[in-house]
């Protein structure tokens, strides 16, 4: 008996002697209740009633498990088909138009930045990544206002008074509108996705395919295609994940056309049936869960893929002869309106005075450095407090941005990179594979979503409720896949020997991190820490919900002023936010050679 | 014996009946904040300062405004209260859900609320987390659901598509060649909703009835709403008003797209949304306030004290700090349709209100349910 028992001691001294294992433990409890908690809480507030939703069911009480709230949501009558059903499906069909643009605009740019000799491969690459940066709801105002006229709306946007054209309603306002607003949103994640695997992609079967006079269509449609295709799937996966969580887009584009989706279902279900808005939420994640289980499907087809492997030993480009110039402008005239473009636009639409006249007479700076003290500019120019550089509520909001966006880096970048660490090292046991699809399980819990759920935790730990510490929390654990996915990759990468040989010479677990694995793969680890940062920065759907004061940081902030109708406002901290994230995303890179594209590509 | 157990249990259930018959239901007892707002209520403005001034701790208020927090440091400063005076700015829509956490976690932090929604309030007082409390200011209004303030929202259109149009009705709203001309904030703003409430109401109904046979001739409107099978000229209004309309989110963004309108654009929002000195500007546009039917919609921002704050003496002295000109100066500023609901305050406060539909918890609390459903079906088109 005392012989068994120390066998276990002993077993388990030796289990908690190896670092990786200690890591494997701690992350297994702190993302059971990061993440799995957080959703508990909120299937139970969605079988709770709230007092407002007790004038709509009577028989109940302030705080009675009901389930009549989920029966009026899913019963099928015109209600819950007008408030569920049909934004479900629209839902799902913004999302594979957005994965579909993505992917097609992302796909294209990729092949011929990293297939071919196209000229200013540069500056379209830096480019376009821009409107990744952008908060997707900046695009679709853009949208809306540059191509609105007077035949949907009240007046004509700068396209119809340029040119004398007039759009029709669907390519303003509806589900067209948003997803391809969306699909330009994140046509940089498919394009750095798709880009990883071209880029990386042996040459030598396209080379054969050259040598035996096959024409360059037929070496795309057979080769290069089928190469890119798991990379393609997961993308539009992975997009269509992203996209099924947009709010403010849908608000802005979707609204005027009577266009719902889940995500502005929630907002609805926020003040006459609360705790509709969590049983919505709840059909976010499980759609978000079965997207998880089709990649894992397809993830598995992709092992029949691997006849190409590693790093190629040569690089191939089609030699476009004289369109590389012709295509290179078509380019450039693509990215620079989808990058440059709204740019320009944003940083006009913050000086305007009235935001439909570009006239340089309606030009003012005061959006910008107007003096906050003087009562007259208030009450006729400004409508806020004055220009936004001397507003002391956007300096403590983009503090605060910054403080969340540091702190979720931090945590979630560290965090990751000791789970994908222990995930590595212990790769063949039971726990390793728990904690690896703990950590992964956020990226598909759409945003909205996974906000909700905190704001039910929050409910029930009420020191966190409307805190920054929340949202750390939420951020970090949100984003933590990027930096465990990053981690994973670089550690894989990194032969085990190299360790071992440190554990030899006694060297303590610590020193081996800092001082041997982190120098080496330095560059993708920091990718983990910087794509969390930019995500956060930009970030809105994820904290819209768990926000009670909007002005807290810049992003919530700004939608405050375009629902405000102070677009001059909005578009300053479009442009502040724009510029903070480019300045810290190239000092990275010129400090440390980290890029976000080497976060995002995972490669 | 099942007999016997049968009768036993027979006889029990009828002395349990007997018992629960005749049992009164006892007198709700006051307790805690409750109590005290209520043994305060006829405190003067000056015993109230005092205890105020003996209560330490923070003041924060949540508040649908984003003025309300300039308002609270300006009253900390008039009446040399310690601690830090702040209000979170929460938008309507996520308010309720927000505040009702925070109360029933005895968050000690939430003392004070400024808001809007008569249904919501009202269902938070009889809920117990707001304590409603009457200022002595001489003129405040006196209500069971305090109210210090009122706003104004009206249909609007611009100067030069106002005698074009000619609208004398607000049945002319309602013609199908309105159909997308009318920018109004059907989703996303639970006041509008109340509007619509009152319309049904059998007051504002008979309006919209006999607006109706004004347009259309006597009688017409009975017939009318025979045919659509609806309850009431309100419901006949809001089902063909509704389709006609083209949602945004911002009232403020809805101005100045009617300032800026090119083709004849009707608009739906808050007065305030104009200004007299500034853009969008007042002088661009003809408030449509004189149609018949009703000119407008009036509903009020609520002062009510948190059942868990810890300084429920400040809380009252400053309900009476709103309830003065200075307090409500600090949210309506040179700002257009904004009144105190002090008489004293407002001189010609009914004038300014008549034949505006006014938000009643009283008048929509039981046909609540039963209008927002019809409200939603029209919403969603059918």
């Amino acid at each position: 008996m005392t012989n068994t028992r120390q066998i276990r001691k002993n077993k388990l001294r030796d289990f908690f002697s190896q670092p990786a294992n200690i890591i494997l433990v701690v992350f297994l409890v702190l993302l059971t209740i990061t993440t799995i908690y957080p959703i508990i809480t909120m299937i139970l507030k969605s079988f709770t009633i709230t007092t407002m939703e007790t004038m709509m069911f009577p028989a109940f009480d302030d705080g009675d498990l009901f389930v009549d709230g989920w029966i009026k949501l899913l019963g099928g009558s015109d209600w819950s088909k007008a408030r569920f059903y049909t934004p479900f499906i629209h839902s799902l069909v913004l999302s594979a138009t957005s994965s579909f643009f993505a992917v097609l605009i992302g796909g294209i740019f990729a092949f011929f930045v990293c297939r071919t000799n196209i000229r200013w491969k540069g500056i379209i690459s830096t480019l376009f990544i821009f409107p990744y940066i952008m908060p997707s709801w900046t695009i679709a105002l853009f949208w809306r206002d540059f191509f609105v006229n007077d035949n949907i709306y009240a007046y004509n946007g700068l396209f119809t008074s340029l040119f004398g054209l007039k759009v029709p309603e669907w390519f303003v306002f509806g589900g067209f509108p948003i997803g391809l607003t969306l699909g330009i949103h994140y046509a940089p994640f498919a394009y750095i996705l798709i880009g990883g695997i071209l880029k990386n992609m042996d040459a030598n079967l396209e080379e054969a395919a050259t040598i035996l006079k096959t024409p360059r269509s037929r070496i795309i449609t057979k080769i290069t295609l089928p190469i890119v295709l798991p990379a393609l799937l997961n993308t539009v996966l992975l997009v269509f994940a992203s996209s099924i969580s947009a709010y403010s887009v849908p608000v802005f584009l979707g609204s005027p056309a009577d266009y719902s989706t889940l995500t502005t279902s929630i907002s609805f279900f926020k003040t006459s049936y609360p705790s509709l808005q969590y049983a919505v939420g709840l059909v976010l994640i499980i759609l978000g869960l079965t997207i998880l289980g089709i990649n894992n499907a397809l993830t598995g087809k992709r092992k029949s893929y691997t006849t190409v492997t590693g790093k190629s030993s040569q690089i191939s480009y089609i030699d476009l002869k004289a369109g590389k110039t012709i295509i290179a402008v078509i380019g450039m005239i693509i990215v620079v309106f989808i990058s440059i473009f709204p740019l320009i636009v944003f940083f006009l639409e913050s000086v305007l005075v009235d935001h439909t006249s570009y006239a340089v007479s309606n030009w003012t700076s005061l959006y910008w450095l107007g003096d906050p003290n003087n009562k007259e500019l208030i009450s006729s120019i400004y409508m806020y407090e004055g220009g936004i550089l001397r507003m002391k509520s956007i300096w403590k909001a983009l503090g605060n941005s910054l403080l969340l966006s540091v702190s979720c880096a931090l945590i979630a970048g560290t965090c990751g990179l000791l789970t994908g660490y222990a995930v590595v090292r212990k790769s063949n046991t039971r726990l390793a594979k728990i904690v690896s699809t703990l950590a992964f399980l956020p990226y598909l819990i759409p945003s909205l979503a996974f906000g909700l759920a905190y704001l039910a935790f929050a409910a029930r730990a009420t020191f966190l409720m409307n805190s920054l510490a929340l949202l750390v929390l939420l951020g970090s654990i949100k984003y933590m896949p990027f930096a465990t996915r990053s981690a994973t990759g670089a550690m894989m990468q990194l032969s085990a020997e190299i360790e071992e040989a440190a554990i030899l010479t006694g060297t303590p677990w610590w020193k081996r991190m800092v001082r041997i694995i982190f120098p080496i793969q330095k560059s993708s680890f920091l990718s983990g820490y910087l794509l969390p940062f930019i995500s956060c920065m930009r970030e809105l759907s994820l904290f819209v919900f768990v926000i009670a004061d909007n002005r807290m940081i810049l992003t919530t902030f700004m939608m405050y002023f375009d629902e405000k109708g102070l677009p001059q406002y909005g578009n300053a901290i479009n442009m502040l936010i724009v510029l903070v994230v480019l300045f810290i995303n190239l000092s990275i890179n010129k400090l440390t050679g980290a890029s976000i594209d080497k976060g995002v590509g995972g490669n | 014996m099942k007999k016997k157990l049968l009768v036993l249990f027979l006889a029990m259930m009828t002395v349990l009946s007997l018992v629960a018959c005749g049992k009164k239901e006892p007198k709700e007892e006051l307790t805690g904040n409750a109590k005290i707002v209520s043994d305060a209520s006829t405190m003067s403005i000056e015993e109230l300062a005092q205890k105020a001034k003996e209560e330490s701790g923070d003041f924060h208020i949540y508040s649908t405004s984003s003025k309300t927090d300039k308002v609270v440091k300006a009253f900390a400063e008039k009446y040399g209260l310690t601690g830090d005076f702040s209000s979170t700015n929460v938008k309507e829509k996520d308010f309720y859900a927000t505040i009702e956490e925070l109360v029933d976690a005895d968050n000690k932090s939430t003392d004070y609320f400024v808001t809007q929604n008569a249904v919501s309030v009202g269902q938070e007082i009889k809920s117990g987390r707001f304590i409603n409390y009457v200022p002595v200011v001489d003129g405040a209004a006196k209500s069971n659901a305090y109210a210090f303030m009122y706003y104004t929202k009206e249909f609007s259109v611009k100067k030069e598509f106002a005698e074009q149009l000619g609208l004398t009705n607000v049945w002319d709203l309602t013609d199908d060649s309105f159909t997308n001309s009318i920018i109004f904030k059907k989703e996303g703003e639970p006041v509008n909703e109340l509007m619509m409430m009152e319309m049904t109401t059998d007051s504002w109904s008979k309006s919209l009835e006999e607006a109706y046979d004004a347009k259309y001739g006597s009688g017409e409107c009975a017939k009318a709403v025979k045919a659509a099978n609806v309850k009431n000229a309100g419901q006949l209004f809001i089902q063909k008003f509704i389709p006609k309309t083209t949602n945004n989110s911002s009232e403020g963004d809805i101005a100045k797209a009617i300032v800026a309108s090119t083709t004849p654009t009707i608009g739906f929002g808050t007065v305030s949304k104009y200004k007299s000195s500034g853009e969008p500007s007042i002088e661009e546009i003809v408030r449509l306030n004189e149609m018949q039917g009703f000119k407008g919609f009036i509903y009020q921002f609520y002062a009510q004290v948190s059942k868990s704050t810890d300084r429920p003496y400040t809380a009252m002295l400053f309900t009476n700090y709103l309830a003065t000109e200075e307090g409500v100066s600090g949210y309506i500023g040179k700002d257009l349709g904004i009144y105190s609901s002090t008489s004293t305050v407002t001189k010609n406060l009914s004038a300014l209100t008549d034949g505006y539909i006014m938000e009643n918890y009283d008048e929509i609390k039981d046909i609540y349910a039963e209008t927002l459903e019809f409200i939603e079906k029209v919403r969603a088109g059918n």
